[in-house]
């Protein structure tokens, strides 16, 4: 009976699934809002070189390189919080802080529930703090004027002309370049600085900056738009100079060059964190409170120090090397270590940088589905959290999302169990018949991870008692459920899985885009999750998705 | 939704709409956030002592038939009656006499302490108890430097009394009622004389008037601001030009929001002044002891380069402040030269202790003392009268800067040294919002301790929903706030 209900539940969760890998009407599972990094990129200046000219076509491949797709069919995107900020810094090496961005709404691109009157007086500080900011911080346009060479009367001409490109990503007409002097001109009487400050702020509260639409005025898309396509997705942000020279360089050598180049740059460690929080929300780093027998291990630099661990290994596996690093991902024995975390895998280091180091026990650890960071969330304060972990391979490898808890749980019953029972007991001594359809699915899968404890070391007893990590992997488009034990197998069903393939795709094409699929990338998406689901590259799958017309427009 | 951000949107764009609104675009987002933003927000203070408590019919103004009655230490009011609201019976809980410091042991509160707490609502230094009640300490913030900050302005702060002749106490010699980050009081000094405001605030003034260089720039400030956004909206209409329906709606209501930005922005501007004229340069006060014959003379300079500013739009966050330091006078002008204030039963027959004692430390033992109260408050009421009349003397709109404007006066502490039974006057409606004319007499003033359900944080709470702060729920020390006095919004 118990088997059948499972199925049941299951085979929902694959028709959920399905659906929502099929297309765009179906709801990303729990996505997160792409919450970027802090910008880890080496600070860009504005005086990194010339803008290369704009709207020339490049020959034979190029000649459709990113050619925009229908998007007028696709809801109207506005630049994030995340991105104005890593714009502010990298364009203009201005750092904001979350109070400077306190007035501007939290929400991803495509968001239409944001208040408008929000957003507008949120850019508008914005706008002032950068301006102020691009002048006064050294290095970058402080002294503007003076560096350029040019009078006071062509200084303002001269900030259009060297900014507007890079914030509008075109060549702005000769009336928007008339338009934006104006200001300078109607400013006069305010200090110089000043002056040069209203400038900027009218340019970065331009419609064109702020909706970065793909139907740029002069047709074709120039080149300084087409990367600005692909850094909003890989770095979160827009070129600056040097960046769009270098593209027309490397554009001369095909777009896997270009992508390349652009992932390997520092910005793009922005994009790898992205995915590593659209998988496991690890926002709560450095403020998780553990046990006082745990906490000594586990301190707040320690967690600090593991935030970076996902995202190694989703760099490692974009950037490529391994024909099939999906499958690398989810099965390595190896971890990104530096000295504070490798002791919770059993290891040693004296290094302050991550390392790529080989466990000595090669079943102990299975990819990121044994990464302490994640293991660390997905726990309570003592141990670790079945429960979780079983969601968490459903929900983000799987995506089939098991349903919210019902309401009025009760309480578990802490006399119905021995004092020293294991976690799997507890768990089934309380089964409800309300919870077990779901949880029968949830824990069989998370029994899986039951050997890492809540900081994500491996244990082999739970309260003096010995555990196996015997699990059931579900029911899939792969076929039936399937028995395994431990996390090392339970990675390899995954890694061989179809729809765990298919459901990585999906994963990482809604954060490389922070939005649905659209109906004009169904066919690319499938396209792309049958060569993936074949290769398991990661990073053939991430150059595929960003030179396809449809799914490399972001907007 | 959608509807009705186009169809506002439509009226707007109108030109002539948008012609015709413009005087009243300060109005209208009044009314969309309750109340206005006032002119100007005034706080006035003196030392120590108000009031008879136990002889209210003294001072404390009736509600009559035709509005508010007032008694003879009230009467220099007369003019501006219908502009005041009294809030009595309020206890400065935030004050104390004895304080613990963390090691147990106790200090005399002086008048530094008392003076913060007036208009920071603040708990005092050592975080000690008040009562029963655990209060921690207050944040430093006065409340005008409160509104200042949220206007983005600098608050003027004077005090013309001079330098006594004894030595100089700790902290500085006159009293201001802001509290420091680390507790202690200082006074902005250059802010001290009639002279040091002239030297601020209007020396850079063109001769014979015109706008203030502070005032130009906020103009072209504004004029700025609104060139950029209505290049912004231009621009966003024109790629609307090119988008889906769809899409089109995402930036109409950024337009919409734009305009409304813009309008923000002219309604939080500094408005001009037609009456601007730039004052004669106040002479140098003098700075020995023997100026005290002059402190009225300067108590008259600062009342009228205040309503110079005032006039001319320069600083909408002013504070008039008649405390001091010095040990043995309340003002100087008023002690040492102030005999004809003092009842013929009383001349002569000081104590041992001095005049201060006799009329402080002894309050209902003699009806002559509180005669003597009488007489000075009448006095100090005639300061504070003159500005009040001197703002409903400036024209502004329709109506006048007073009837524009949110103005608070209290003092440090009540009668007799006491923390009880405070009383405040607040004066102006912000342009018809706050009804005037009314007496929130919170005891019976017959009883000691009536005031503890009535911490004086309320009135500052409510001073700050007169001024356009409608959630502020605390100010100062939370434990001490209700959240306002009852009925006054």
């Amino acid at each position: 009976m118990r088997i059948e209900v499972r199925q049941v539940v299951i085979a929902k969760f694959v028709a959920a699934g399905a659906l929502w890998v099929a297309g765009c009407s179906g709801k990303v599972v729990a996505m997160d809002d792409g919450a970027g990094s802090g910008g880890s990129g080496s600070p860009r200046t504005i005086d990194d070189g010339p803008v290369a000219p704009g709207g020339s076509e490049r020959p034979g491949e190029l000649q459709d390189f990113f050619a925009p797709p229908n998007t007028r069919a696709r809801p109207l995107a506005r630049l994030t919080r995340d991105q104005l900020r890593d714009i502010a810094q990298d364009l203009f090496n201005v750092s904001l802080t979350s109070q400077d961005l306190a007035t501007l709404p939290k929400a991803r691109a495509v968001d239409t529930t944001v208040d408008p009157s929000q957003y507008v007086e949120g850019v508008w500080n914005y706008a002032g703090l950068v301006a102020k900011g691009a002048f006064t911080n050294p290095g970058n346009l402080a002294g503007f004027c003076e560096k350029k060479g040019v009078t006071e009367a062509a200084c303002a001409e001269a900030l259009v002309t060297q900014v507007a490109p890079l914030l509008l990503q075109r060549d702005p007409t000769a009336a928007e370049t008339k338009a934006y002097v104006a200001h300078y001109v109607n400013a006069a009487g305010l200090p110089a600085d000043e002056r040069l400050q209203v400038v900027l702020r009218a340019l970065l509260m331009s419609p064109g900056f702020l909706f970065p639409t793909e139907t740029a005025p002069s047709a074709p898309v120039a080149d300084h738009f087409r990367l600005s396509r692909l850094t909003l997705a890989l770095w979160n942000s827009l070129p600056d100079a040097r960046s769009v020279s270098n593209f027309a360089a490397d554009a001369k050598s095909g777009k896997a060059t270009v992508i390349d180049a652009l992932l390997k740059d520092p910005r793009a460690q922005r994009l790898y964190e992205r995915i590593a929080n659209h998988l496991a929300d690890l926002s709560s780093l450095g403020d998780l409170g553990k046990a006082p027998t745990l906490a000594p291990a586990f301190t707040k630099q320690i967690q600090l120090a593991l935030r970076q661990e996902l995202a190694a290994s989703l760099a490692k596996a974009v950037q490529g090397g391994d024909t099939d690093s999906f499958s690398e991902l989810l099965t390595t024995n190896k971890v990104w270590v530096n000295k504070l975390t490798a002791p919770l895998y059993g290891l040693s280091s004296n290094s302050d940088s991550l390392e790529w180091v080989a466990t000595p026990d090669e079943q102990q650890r299975s990819g990121l589905l044994t990464a302490a960071p994640l293991l660390s969330v997905l726990a309570g304060s003592d141990e670790g959290s079945v429960v979780k972990r079983g969601v968490f391979v459903l929900e983000r490898l799987l995506c089939v999302a098991p349903p919210p808890p019902p309401a009025n749980v009760p309480p578990l019953d802490a006399a119905a169990v021995p004092a020293n029972a294991t976690q799997r007991e507890r768990l089934m001594a309380h089964r409800q018949p309300s919870c077990v359809g779901c949880h029968d699915a949830i824990d069989s899968v998370g029994f899986g991870l039951e050997r890492y404890d809540a900081i994500g070391r491996f244990v082999t007893t739970d309260h003096g008692q010995p555990i196996t990590g015997l699990g059931t992997f579900p029911q899939t488009l792969d076929g039936p459920e399937k028995k395994f034990e431990g996390a090392k197998q339970l990675g390899k069903l995954l890694a061989a899985s179809t729809q765990a393939r298919e459901c990585f795709v999906s994963q990482l094409h809604a954060a490389l885009t922070d939005r649905d699929s659209c109906d004009d990338e169904r066919a690319v998406l499938d396209d792309a999750r049958k060569r993936f689901t074949a290769t398991g590259d990661v990073h053939q799958l991430v150059t595929t998705l960003l030179t396809n017309a449809p799914t490399s427009a972001r907007f | 939704m959608n509807r009705d951000r186009r169809n506002r949107r439509t009226l707007l764009m109108s030109p002539a709409a948008w012609l015709l609104m413009r005087p009243f675009i300060h109005t209208a987002q009044a009314f969309a956030q309750g109340v206005a933003t006032p002119k100007v927000f005034l706080l006035m203070s003196k030392c120590q002592g108000q009031y008879p408590h136990n002889r209210p019919e003294l001072w404390l103004p009736q509600q009559g038939a035709n509005g508010l009655v007032l008694q003879d230490a009230m009467s220099p009011l007369e003019p501006v009656k219908d502009s005041l609201n009294f809030f009595c019976g309020h206890e400065m809980r935030a004050m104390r006499t004895q304080m613990k410091k963390a090691d147990g042991s106790s200090d005399a509160v002086d008048w530094h302490h008392a003076s913060a707490a007036i208009f920071t609502g603040g708990m005092l230094a050592y975080g000690e108890k008040i009562g029963d009640d655990n209060v921690a300490p207050a944040s430093s913030e006065s409340l005008d430097q409160f509104v200042a900050k949220a206007w983005k302005t600098t608050p003027l702060l004077v005090n013309p009394l001079p330098r006594p002749g004894d030595a100089p106490r700790k902290n500085g010699d006159r009293i201001s009622w802001r509290k420091q980050a680390d507790g202690t009081i200082t006074f902005q000094q250059e802010h001290l004389t009639a002279l040091s405001v002239w030297n601020e605030v209007f020396k850079n003034l063109s001769v014979g008037g015109g706008p203030s260089p502070e005032q130009v720039a906020a103009e072209k400030r504004l004029a700025v601001n609104k060139s950029i956004l209505d290049q912004t909206r231009s621009d966003t209409l024109a790629l609307n030009k090119v988008l889906s329906s769809e899409q089109r709606r995402t930036l109409d209501a950024h337009e919409t929001a734009l305009r409304e930005l813009e309008m923000r922005l002219a309604a939080n501007a500094v408005a001009p002044s037609v009456e601007c004229v730039r004052p004669g340069q106040p002479p140098q006060p003098p700075d020995s002891n023997a100026m005290q014959v002059e402190v009225l003379k300067r108590v008259t300079d600062v009342q009228d380069i205040l309503l110079a500013v005032m006039r001319c739009g320069l600083r909408p966050v002013l504070g008039f402040s008649l405390a001091h330091m010095s040990g043995s006078e309340l003002v100087p002008g008023l002690w040492t030269n102030g005999e004809q204030y003092i009842p013929t039963s009383l001349k002569g027959t000081p104590s041992a202790t001095g005049y201060h004692n006799d009329l402080w430390h002894r309050a209902g033992e003699n009806p002559a003392n509180d005669l003597w109260m009488v007489r000075l408050e009448k006095k100090m009421t005639e300061f504070y009268a003159k500005i009040l009349t001197g703002m409903k003397a400036i024209p502004c709109g329709t109506s006048n800067l007073l009837d524009q404007s949110i103005t608070l006066y209290g003092t440090i502490q009540s009668y007799d040294h006491s923390n009880e039974n405070h009383s405040f006057m607040m004066a102006g409606s912000n342009g018809g919002k706050i009804k005037t004319g009314r007496v929130f007499k919170t005891n019976d003033f017959s009883k000691r301790s009536g005031g503890r359900d009535f911490p004086h944080n309320d009135v500052l709470i409510s001073t700050l929903h007169a001024l356009g702060f409608p959630e502020v729920k605390t100010f100062g020390t939370p434990e001490l706030c209700k959240g306002g006095v009852p009925g006054f919004i």
